[in-house]
């Protein structure tokens, strides 16, 4: 299959599911940050660590690859939701929500990745 | 029906964010255990961006709801990408690079606060003087 074909098709099925994801959390948590996205980015670091690490020790169908990693996992995780967000808390002076929102995304992520590719090279 | 419209202008920005950002991938490859420009380079670009339409957007009476949810949730959320920066990172950490993967978190999280930050400003500045004119 065409990579045009692929990264697109993944890319808006991630897309959508990050604004699905988005939605349903506001119901929960309709004021702040998006909880939201604080899930997807976690969840997305996850499942891109796992894949990554597969891909270490064993052959993955490179279609299959290139749809979960710059396909779905691009685009379901996001930057600049989470940056529009930490300018907002600067704005607001909200500076304790501005740290514990950074620390949540940056060290949640970061460890979720490499979880993520510890469980990908031992599976 | 509104919700079925916000989906699909969602779906599309997708992949046209996801395809730009593939090809730029592809374009400036970054090699394991090095700095990794290209993703730094997307999340401040599309980080900046987003300053714009949020400005261009939702602080306008009426907002413009549809416009944000295509180039704000579909194009640049798709674009900027927070998964390949986490593992970027804790690849950095696992091949012993921890000074690199600081620097990196740091210009990805202060600069892309930081690049939001500024654009909203001058956006708002920029669009409140036509406003006025």
């Amino acid at each position: 299959m065409s990579g045009w074909l692929i990264v697109g098709l993944a890319g808006a099925f991630g897309a959508t599911s990050r604004h699905a994801v988005d939605l349903g959390m506001r119901k929960w948590f309709p004021i702040g940050p998006s909880v939201g996205i604080l899930i997807v980015n976690l969840s997305g670091s996850l499942l891109l660590g796992i894949v990554v690490g597969l891909s270490m020790t064993r052959y993955i169908d490179r279609d299959l690859q290139l749809a979960l990693t710059v396909g779905f996992c691009g685009a379901f995780t996001t930057f600049s939701t989470f940056a529009a967000e930490l300018a907002g808390l600067v704005n607001d002076r909200s500076n304790r929500l501005l740290v514990q929102w950074t620390v949540a995304m940056v060290i949640g992520g970061g460890v979720a990745a490499a979880v993520g590719i510890a469980i990908g090279r031992s599976w | 029906m509104i919700l079925l419209r916000r989906f699909a202008v969602i779906a599309v920005g997708g992949v046209l964010g996801s395809w730009i950002r593939w090809r730029l991938a592809v374009t400036f490859p970054v090699t394991p255990e090095t700095f990794p420009t290209t993703t730094l380079v997307i999340n401040l670009v599309g980080s900046a961006l987003i300053g714009v339409v949020l400005v261009l957007s939702l602080d306008r009476r009426p907002p413009k709801f549809l416009t944000h949810s295509f180039v704000g949730t579909g194009i640049l959320g798709a674009f900027t990408t927070f998964s390949t920066f986490t593992v970027e990172t804790a690849e950095l950490l696992r091949g012993s690079k921890p000074l690199v993967a600081a620097i990196y978190v740091l210009f990805s999280v202060a600069g892309g606060a930081a690049a939001a930050f500024i654009t909203m400003r001058f956006t708002r500045r920029v669009v409140h003087l036509e406003v006025g004119s």
